[in-house]
């Protein structure tokens, strides 16, 4: 602009130089500016977009087919919606267990991985600090498969060590993963014994970060243990747990390994998943329509699910 | 006075470390009872008489596991797996999250919202149509069917923006791009080296959560020569509906320790990087 009071000649040079650039595509130019952001930023969507974006496209189409298999299929509309919603006994069932397990997981991991951290942020544990956090995240490390054989037998009715255990003390043996009325809990407890310490190391991240002031003004003021935990500690980690209950609740949502291959979800469904239910639908009585049907009422509860934790954090954050 | 007080330090010493040595128990003793577990025979392990070491210690677990199973083909295909995908996660995701912390382009903030949302759909629910997927390109029973779905993640991308975002000084890339650098060679001399604790923690994670991946590889994978071990460990040592122990323990002993090495090797920066709040993404 300031050039146009200097001379006219710099001017109309600048205005052939602006006739030229219009010559050029404007795409061309524009992508040769950002090429190389979106070249670094491209091959997740890529990949994405086949493995991922078309299979839930594909999972649409295919739940309104009756499917054997990859062959034999024939269009039936919404009907494998109908009688997933309102025909099969085994769907309301596993719901139902989804809600039991999301009970006896994500409250009892929250709250002991809150007490583990609040043991390992006291004085007396510093001294050990080190080792502690080694062997709360050795569970964390091992394959699903690995601790389901562990625990198979160590679940066993006779010979188990834990019944050995329950027996030492006097209490009736426990068939933890062979009655409806135990495989449940049985299972919640291993996810609980795998994860419980690595919830507890992210909690104890938190805790190292409430300033020693906090404490000792309320120490001065007479607070005792209790109260400083429930006026302090509590409120000023509720992000910190809601987070921890938000991804303990995504991993049950998908828990798979585990159920199956301690119980198969059984005895009868009392220990069944909807992964397992998907899984069984369409690789053991190869119903591929049906199961994904199961696999778009997955997304769409994990949609509403999000979406209430959303709404649920924000006004959680806006407080 | 003070000697009450030093008593009651004292006993609230020994109170903490007991309960917190009596969980550490509970957290290692399922581990100590497969790896000694390995080496007893059935007979041994399934008995009311419990013993902790072996009383006659045996290898015939494991030769049972090697002789049924090709265990050197199957510890291969479980490294080149993990390692496949831990070092594309970890170079694909860290390129992204250069472009997302520090480049400026076009619907950067829109892109990167997609690229997290995609984490809202669980790969588990599109078992069918991927399986369908794989078929059709003739990819049962091969490394890529179980590579690639899990090449790029969205979880490494978020993490790496985070990290470069705090850590890598802008000045540091306006320097350089006035030295003539170009962008790739930014991410490699300048980036790269300043990531390398993010890189190892991602790697980690990623390299365990393939190492340990299970429904996956077994719908995948139904070639002996093609398990991996975390499979090997579900199936190993059942023979005429009878479940051996021994050799399930053995199994487990063979999939479990290469991981928990690793992890040990790399563990102060692991824990550091969780107690740092890296994997809660703040």
């Amino acid at each position: 602009m300031s050039t146009r009071n200097v001379s006219g000649v710099i001017e109309t040079n600048e205005k052939l130089i602006r006739r030229d650039e219009t010559r050029l595509p404007k795409l061309k130019k524009w992508l040769n500016k950002y090429k190389i952001s979106y070249i670094f930023i491209s091959p997740f969507f890529i990949l994405y977009a086949i493995f991922g974006l078309y299979p839930v496209f594909y999972s649409v189409y295919l739940s309104l087919f009756q499917a054997r298999g990859r062959k034999d299929w024939t269009f039936v509309g919404l009907d494998n919606y109908r009688r997933l919603l309102f025909e099969d006994p085994v769907f309301p069932v596993t719901l139902l267990n989804m809600g039991k397990y999301l009970l006896f997981i994500v409250i009892p991991m929250t709250f002991f991985g809150l007490v583990l951290a609040v043991l390992l942020n006291s004085k007396q544990a510093q001294r050990l600090g080190g080792f502690y956090r080694t062997m709360l995240i050795l569970p964390y490390v091992l394959a699903p498969t690995v601790i389901s054989v562990i625990f198979v037998q160590i679940y066993d009715y006779s010979f188990g060590w834990v019944n050995l255990l329950l027996g030492a003390v006097g209490l009736n043996h426990i068939d933890w993963l062979g009655t409806e009325q135990w495989s449940l809990i049985g299972i919640s407890l291993v996810l609980l014994w795998q994860f419980v310490g690595y919830n507890a190391l992210i909690a104890l991240a938190a805790l190292t970060g409430i300033s020693p002031e906090i404490y000792d003004a309320a120490r001065v003021d007479g607070c005792n243990v209790f109260q400083e935990f429930g006026l302090i500690t509590l409120p000023l980690m509720r992000p910190i747990l809601l987070f921890m209950a938000v991804m303990t609740t995504i991993g049950v949502f998908n828990m798979f390994a585990q159920p199956w291959l301690l119980t198969h979800g059984g005895p009868g469904y009392s220990s069944n998943t909807l992964i397992i239910l998907l899984y069984r639908t369409a690789f053991e009585i190869m119903q591929f329509g049906y199961a994904a049907a199961i696999g778009v009422t997955i997304f769409i509860l994990t949609a509403i699910f999000s979406f209430l934790q959303i709404t649920f954090n924000r006004g959680f954050s806006s407080e | 006075m003070t000697q009450l007080s030093r008593l009651n330090k004292f006993l609230s010493w020994v109170a903490v470390n007991i309960i917190l040595m009596l969980l550490m128990a509970a957290f290692m003793i399922p581990f100590f009872y497969m790896t000694v577990g390995g080496f007893k025979l059935q007979n041994e392990i399934a008995s009311s008489h419990v013993t902790i070491f072996p009383r006659e210690p045996t290898l015939e677990n494991y030769r049972v596991i090697f002789s049924e199973w090709p265990i050197l083909r199957i510890t291969g295909n479980s490294f080149l797996i993990a390692l496949t995908v831990t070092a594309s996660n970890l170079f694909f995701c860290s390129l992204a999250g250069l472009a997302y912390a520090k480049f400026r382009f076009p619907g950067r903030d829109k892109l990167f919202s997609l690229a997290l949302l995609t984490m809202m759909i669980p790969m588990q629910a599109i078992l069918v149509p991927l399986f369908i997927i794989m078929s059709g390109l003739n990819w049962v029973n091969t490394y890529q069917s179980i590579i690639l779905p899990g090449a790029i993640g969205a979880f490494g991308i978020f993490f790496m923006r985070q990290y470069i975002d705090s850590s890598v000084p802008t000045e540091l890339l306006d320097a350089a791009r006035i030295d003539g650098c170009n962008e790739f060679g930014m991410y490699w001399l300048i980036v790269m080296p300043v990531i390398k604790p993010a890189m190892v923690t991602l790697g980690l994670i990623l390299f365990m959560n393939a190492w340990n991946d299970y429904l996956w590889p077994m719908i995948m994978l139904n070639e002996n020569a093609m398990y991996t071990l975390s499979l090997t460990v579900g199936a190993a040592g059942l023979r005429n509906y009878l479940l051996n122990w021994g050799e399930k323990l053995a199994a487990a002993t063979l999939a479990a320790w290469p991981p928990v090495i690793i992890f040990f090797i790399f563990r102060k920066q692991f824990i550091e990087s969780i107690m740092a709040g890296a994997l809660k993404g703040g």
